[in-house]
Formats: C-alpha cells, structure tokens, sequence
C-alpha cells in the first residue's frame, strides 16, 4: 500500500470522526435545553428557560429575540415570535392553594394568560416589558373574573416569587422559553 | 342833768349827722368811692395823715393787738401788683385778683384813678360782733395792710368857684406820726404855686429829706393823675364854672430796711447805691435814678458785670440777684477784640479782628465792586443802617450796597462805504435810517438798487454784542454790507423755538427761494414731506408759502405726513398668520403665539436671521418671523448605580434613535426609566438607561459593524499606499537598469 492512500485514509478517517463530533456536539446541544433562538437582555443571553428572572418595576425591561442559527444581524433579528404573561399553577400548589369560588361556581387555578394586564410593546426583534405595579392575586382574579373581591383568596404578592412567567414562542417552530418573573431592584 | 347831757349828745349826733350829709354832698365829684361811703378819707382841705403809728417795723411777730371796733372800718391804701409778698397770707395777682384766706373777713378790690385799693370787711357789716383782730388767724395780712397804710398821705382840696382858688400848697409830708419821723429828719416841706398861673416853681420832687443813716429815700409820689411835674414849666388846667376838686396825693414811700451798698465799677469813677436787705437788682431799678437795670439790660455783646464771688451778671439777667450785703460788681468783657464781617451780595467778602475799642477808619477797608454798579458804603445787615466806622465794641456783620451806573451809547454813522469798484459814497436825504430803533438800524441802497445795511461795530471795527451787559460808555460806528435775506426751515410741529432752525438759507432781495423739497436734510424718517408753510414765527396765518421774491425774511415750517407700515408675521415660512399697521410714533406689541410642546419661543426675527427689538422704531415694512428651538434632553447610562456616560438628544427623539447611539457606544440596554416616555415610544424627558458594557469580543464586532466604512478605509487606504510604494520601488529599479 502505497504510503500516499495510508495518509489519504487517515485524512478522511479524521474528517469522518470530526462529522461525527459536530454532529454530536449539535444533537447534545439541542438535547441540553437549547432553542433555535435565545433571548437578550442587556448582555445576558438567554437559551433556556430561566426559573426565575429579576424585573424593574418601575421601568421598561428590554429584550432582543434573536435567532440562533443566525448569521448575520439580519437573520439574527428575523424571528416571528410572540410574547405572553401566564399564571403559574404549581407555585400556587406550593402554597396549598388551586382552586376558588366565584359566584357559587369553584374555579381551578390555571395557568391563565394575562398577558393584556401588562405593558409590552413589541418591535421587530425588541420588545419592551414592564411590571404592573402591586399586582396581586386578589387583583388580578378580580380584573378576570370582573368582580370586585374574590373571598378566600390568600393575599400573595405575585411579584414576590415566581407566581408568573414570561413566555417567548418561536412560532416558527413552537420552541418556547419561559422565564420566572420575579421582582429585581 | 342826765336830760341836759342826752340833749348835748342829741344836738351833738345832730351836728355829726348835718357834716355827714355835707361831706357825702361836697364829695359828689368823687365817685370812685362812693360805693364805699362812709369812709375814713380825708374830707376836708387839710393833710390828712392816717394812723399808722402802731405799726410795727416788722411784719411777722411784733403784731400789736387792736380792738375791733363794732363799726364798719375800712383801710384804704394804694399798691399795685406785685409789691404784696406772697408769704403776707394774701396775694394779688397780675390780673387784679386779690386773695385772703379767712372765713370772717374779706377783701374788695376797687380801682381808683391809676390806683388799686383794697377794703378789709368784716363779714356781716353793721352790728357784727366785735372780734379782736388777733383772732383773725392771719394776722400778717392785717399787719402788712397797716403798714402800707400809714404811708397814706392825702392832701385834697375843694374849689366851688374860680374866686376860690388859692395858691396852691402841696405839702410834702413823710409819715410824721409813724414815729419814724426821726428816721426821715425834716419832713416839713411845700411847694406853692397859683392855679391858674404858668407853673413857676421849682421841682418839688428835687426836695430831698434828710435820710437817717441806714435808711434810702426813693422819692416823692404823686396819687392823682394832676402830677406836679407834669406842669413844671406850662399852664395849669382851668375851669371857669362848676366845682373843682384836684387833689394831690404825695406818698412819699420811706425804706426802713437797713441798708446794704451795691457798688458799680464800670469807669473810672464807682458808683455806689444803698438798698434794703433782700433787694433784688431789679428792686433798685425802681426806686433809683441811675437805672443800673436798664444799663445792665444794654450791656454790650461780651459784656457782663462779675461780683467779687465770681457771679457773672449778663445782659437782662439782672432780676434774680439778691443783695444781702454789700455788694461790688465791675464791669467786665469776655473778649478783647471784635470781629467785624463785610458781605458782598451774600459772600463774605472781607473779615478781620480788631482790638476792643479800636477806631476803625473806613478808608482801611477794601472797597468792593460790581460791575455796572457804584459802591455807597457798608450797611449793618442787622438794621441797614450805615457804618460809618469809629469805636469798636462788638461785632458787626456788614453788607456792601451799590446803585446802578448809567452809561451813554453813542451811534457813529460812517461817511459812506466802499463799492466793489472802490467808490465811495455818502449816505444822503431820503436813505432809511431809523434811529429810533436799538440797535440802531440803517440801510441804504446804491445807484443799481442793491441795499446795504448798517452793521454796528466797536472803534477797532470788531462787531459789538448786543447781548452783553454794558459796563461802559460806548461808542459804535456804521459798517455798510450788503442786505440779505435768511429762509429759515423748521420741522413742524416739534420745533420748540425761534433758533432752532433746521436750516438756514441766505438769500439776496428780489432773489426766489429754491424748491428743496428732495434735500436730504429735510427728510424725518417715518414721515414724508408735504409742504412749505408761513411758520407761526413769523405769521400768524399757515398758510402755504407762494416762492415770490424775497423782500424780507421768511420762516417756513416744514410738514410732514406720517406713514403707515404694514408689519407681517410668520409663524410659520408659508404665509403670514397675522398683519398689523403702524407708524414710527407707534409701539409694536408683538403677537402671543401657543406654546409649543419640546421647544422654546426665541423671539421674532427678521428674514436675514438677526433677532427684532420691539422697541425699535418702525421705519419700513417688515416681515418677522417666529423662531423656535427644540429642547434638549439627557440620557444618562447607568450601570450598577454608577454613571458610565451621558449624551443629549433632542426632545422627541424615538427610542430607535437612543438605542442605536447606545448600542454605538459599545452598550446593551437592559431598562430605562418609564418617566418621559411617550406613547409614540418617543422620549420628551430626560431618560436613565440601565445598560451593561459590551465584552471585548462583542465590542470589536459592534465597532467593526458600526464603522466598518472608516475600517474599509482605513484598509484601502493601506493597500492603495502600498500598491503606490511597490509601483514606484518598481519604477525606480527600471531606471536604475535603464542607468546601468
């Protein structure tokens, strides 16, 4: 065998093993949490769903959708995505709370989309979110159900822990990215 | 027997009760006391002299008790007030209001002639039980009433026809039954003279008793309005019918006192006067003859009397030194030398000191002058007296007075004048000259018509100023120059005077004014020029001015008419929101324009840029237009409560626009304040941006994106200088070759 084929077999065994690497690297990375897309927030980058994630509450939080596979700037910034605020039912669990009465009829507590309760102004690759002030349960479930009190309802901060989540979908694909609203500085 | 004494008694009360009524007949003249009848007067021709001889010489303790009698009892006795001491226990007023404190007894007033009499009554009159006057608790004033009562010398006289007259006696009678007769030596003294005839005899009061030692004499006194001295030397009053009755009182007033001296040192020889104990120099002054109060009281500025304590009696304060013993007081000045002030129209114009008592020759003071005036001498300035110099004793402060001088004009009418061709001529009959006018005014005409005046000038041929003052004769000669006229222009109707001419033309008689409508000099900014009228200087009627030949001077108002310029604003560049009308006299009042959210109003400007001043004044049309500027905000990145760089960007700015300067500076944006905020996502406020420096990798690629044409250049630039380098490196080995 001539000594040029050994090398040319080598070559190609290594580029094969390096195919199958990459391949790898990208499958264990889809297979780790990652999204096709990743949100920015300042110079924190997010891929993942974050358990909880501090807010202003007195200002406009930013974020930039971007899009992962993205070369350049352009199709970084080419996503179709979509921005919502849900309750969170398993929290309210943890407080042995997940159902109340209106009107006689017994409510499940659910994960609710209360995503017109709140300011978000969405721009291209940017929207703007920013807190209701004291926002509590009793307030929120009150607005919903459009009675003025709700009895019985334990009186919870829903800022104070992560009660709600902020919710990106990527509708091109579904991937979703939830992040914990808690209240920051 | 008893019968017999009771007859006696009757005829006797009879006779009483008949020379009663005769006294109260004879007495009928003499109504001041009347309203007192009866009374204890004299009645008859004789001296009548009350008892007085009980009287002490003391008035406080030595009271001798009297028996008071179960009569009506009245003491008359004259005093004025003030010669009652206040500790007598009554007093009498400057008014004539007399006081006595005691509840039994009371006291009239009356006035008599020039005498004031006082009346003691008891209390209930006739038939009031006797009360013995010590029982009066105030005794003294009893006391001091006697004492002045026995002083009381009357002599009256009755005359029922002229046949009656006698020679009249006065007999001057110093209290002989006082028991002080000694005291007084002869007091037996009279003066005779006949009524009617001129009075002849001497003065009796230069008849001067015999003063015992220790006691003063202060003359002789009269209690009647018919003084003795009074006639000295004329002609007694007559009456040739009816009654007369004159009577002379003489009170001849004797100081008991012991005496104390008081010695005058102000010359060579003292003068030494005697005076009571107690006296006060004022006290003296009443009953001595040489006046020392009086002298005192025109003391000299500077001058004072000093007595041996060191007391300074000064000029009008002699009344409150009181003589308890003998006394020295010598003439002295505070100062030894004099000032003397000469003024001039109000300036001091001279002042100098002399030595006391200098004499003063009016010819060693400098004359002041005045122009047009004559000096007549320095006048006090307190009473314009005239100073005319002598013996210096105070200071003086003088003014200087003058009269007006006159002065004589002379007019010299020169022989004739020069032509331009050297002829002269001579005024001749028929040329004006009116004389009568000041400054004379002559003119006359030559053989062509043309007319010269008379200008006045001095001797050396320089022209004399009217308007000066003149301080001399003087004497002015004729100066021919030719007449001309002057066309005066004012702006009507501001001129305020006759010389305020904006211009003036000379013109030649018979010579026709230019039309000067166009001359610059006539133009008023703001106004255009209308017409040329007779000025009110000069006529009274406004009347437009005809441009005929000139034949005297003429004064033309100048009128204008004011103009009206129309001023547009622009708010905006398209077309005027808004027009007024104005004139120069006019003050704009510039339009309010809305407020525009982000900006600020500068002001109005004109098209060229530079900015309008409303308190110009208005001299074209014009175009204002309203100048903005947008405000400027700040926004300030923050991280991690510390400041990392600020920009500004205008009011409005939209969040794209911040973000991307942001994101230029090598920042990512994590929050920003909401305040400020719009709804258009635009900021109208300042805005704190929460951001996170980019890392280094970031940071290069953000740069590069950013400014990628200035790195592309950069590089072009680079390579182009490197393409130029090798082509000519290339080109230089070529002709290296070519040379080898």
């Amino acid at each position: 065998m001539r000594v040029s084929k050994v090398i040319s077999i080598i070559v190609y065994i290594l580029i094969a093993v390096v195919l199958l690497g990459v391949v790898g690297l990208f499958i264990g990375y889809l297979s780790n949490g990652q999204k096709s897309f990743y949100i920015q927030s300042g110079s924190n980058k997010i891929y993942k769903d974050q358990e909880t994630f501090e807010f202003s509450e007195t200002e406009y939080n930013i974020f930039y959708v971007k899009n992962s596979l993205g070369f350049t700037d352009e199709q970084a910034s080419d996503m179709d995505y979509s921005v919502k605020v849900v309750l969170c039912p398993t929290k309210f669990a943890e407080q042995d709370f997940t159902s109340y009465i209106v009107d006689d009829h017994s409510y499940s507590l659910v994960e609710l989309d209360i995503t017109d309760y709140f300011d978000i102004l969405q721009e291209g690759d940017r929207f703007l979110f920013k807190l209701n002030s004291s926002l509590t349960l009793n307030l929120l479930l009150g607005n919903y159900h459009n009675v003025a009190t709700i009895e019985n309802l334990p009186q919870i901060d829903l800022y104070s822990d992560t009660y709600l989540s902020l919710v990106v979908f990527n509708n091109a694909d579904d991937s979703v990215i939830k992040m914990g609203i808690v209240r920051g500085i | 027997m008893k019968s017999s004494v009771q007859q006696y008694v009757s005829i006797f009360l009879v006779v009483c009760l008949f020379v009663f009524f005769g006294v109260g007949i004879a007495s009928d003249g003499f109504t001041d006391f009347d309203v007192f009848k009866p009374m204890p007067v004299a009645t008859t021709a004789e001296v009548e002299v009350e008892d007085c001889s009980s009287a002490p010489t003391s008035t406080s303790d030595q009271v001798e008790p009297i028996t008071w009698q179960n009569e009506r009892v009245e003491y008359e006795f004259a005093l004025a007030s003030g010669d009652i001491k206040s500790d007598a226990g009554f007093s009498i007023s400057d008014e004539g209001i007399f006081s006595l404190y005691n509840e039994n007894y009371y006291i009239e007033l009356a006035e008599s002639g020039r005498y004031q009499s006082i009346y003691l009554r008891m209390r209930g009159g006739w038939g009031s039980p006797s009360i013995p006057l010590e029982e009066v608790s105030d005794v003294k004033s009893f006391n001091l009433v006697r004492e002045i009562c026995k002083r009381n010398i009357r002599a009256n006289k009755y005359f029922d026809t002229e046949s009656d007259i006698p020679t009249w006696t006065i007999e001057l009678c110093a209290d002989s039954t006082s028991g002080n007769t000694s005291r007084l030596g002869d007091v037996s003294y009279s003066v005779s003279f006949n009524f009617l005839d001129r009075v002849s005899v001497t003065d009796a009061r230069l008849v001067t008793p015999v003063v015992e030692d220790g006691y003063v004499f202060d003359g002789w006194y009269s209690n009647s309005d018919f003084a003795v001295e009074n006639y000295i030397g004329g002609v007694l009053p007559s009456k040739n019918s009816g009654k007369f009755f004159y009577y002379v009182d003489v009170l001849p007033v004797a100081r008991i006192e012991p005496a104390v001296t008081v010695t005058f040192v102000s010359g060579e020889t003292p003068r030494t006067l005697s005076c009571a104990v107690g006296t006060t120099l004022s006290t003296i002054n009443s009953f001595s003859s040489e006046k020392i109060m009086e002298e005192v009281n025109v003391l000299p500025d500077g001058y004072f009397y000093v007595t041996e304590t060191g007391n300074v009696l000064r000029k009008g304060g002699a009344t409150a030194l009181v003589i308890n013993q003998d006394i020295i007081l010598t003439l002295a000045v505070d100062k030894t030398f004099v000032t003397l002030s000469f003024y001039n129209d109000g300036d001091l114009f001279y002042e100098c000191d002399f030595e006391l008592n200098t004499y003063l020759y009016l010819e060693t003071i400098p004359v002041p002058t005045k122009p047009g005036y004559e000096f007549i001498g320095w006048h006090y300035v307190s009473d314009g007296s005239l100073f005319t110099g002598g013996t210096l004793r105070e200071n003086a402060s003088l003014s200087a007075k003058f009269v007006r001088k006159n002065y004589t004009f002379t007019y010299v009418l020169t022989e004739g004048f020069l032509f331009t061709d050297g002829t002269t001529v001579k005024p001749v009959s028929g040329y004006y000259c009116d004389i009568s006018a000041v400054p004379l005014h002559c003119e006359l005409s030559n053989s062509d018509g043309v007319l010269y005046q008379a200008k006045w000038v001095r001797e050396d041929g320089t022209e004399y100023d009217f308007s000066q003052p003149v301080y001399s004769d003087v004497t002015l000669y004729s100066k021919w120059v030719r007449v001309t006229y002057k066309v005066s222009y004012y702006k009507y109707p501001e001129t305020s005077s006759y010389d305020s001419a904006m211009k003036t033309v000379t013109y030649y008689p018979g010579e026709v004014v230019n039309y000067e409508r166009d001359t610059a000099e006539y133009q008023k900014p703001g106004y255009i020029l209308t017409l040329f009228v007779h000025s009110y200087y000069a006529s009274d009627e406004h009347t437009e001015y005809d441009y005929s030949p000139l034949s005297d001077n003429v004064y033309l108002d100048v009128c204008y008419e004011i103009i009206n310029y129309t001023i547009n604003f622009y708010r905006d560049l398209d077309k005027p929101f808004k027009s007024v009308t104005l004139t120069c006299e006019d003050n704009i009042t510039l339009p309010y324009l809305a407020f525009i959210p982000g900006y600020d109003f500068l002001g109005w400007f004109y098209q060229d840029g530079s900015p309008f001043d409303e308190n110009a004044v208005i001299l074209s049309d014009l175009n204002l237009y309203a100048k903005w500027q947008i405000q400027r905000k700040t926004v300030t990145l923050v991280s991690g409560g510390e400041v990392q760089d600020a920009f500004e960007v205008d009011y409005g700015t939209s969040l794209n626009d911040v973000l991307k300067q942001i994101n230029y500076k090598n920042y990512n944006v994590v929050s920003f304040s909401a305040d400020g905020f719009t709804n258009e996502n635009c900021f109208v406020a300042d805005v704190f941006f929460e951001v996170a420096q980019m890392d280094k990798h970031d940071s290069i690629i953000n740069t590069l994106k950013n400014k990628w044409k200035i790195v592309v250049g950069i590089i072009a630039g680079v390579l182009l200088l490197i393409v130029i380098v090798s082509i000519m490196s290339k080109s230089k080995k070529k002709y290296v070759r070519k040379r080898k």
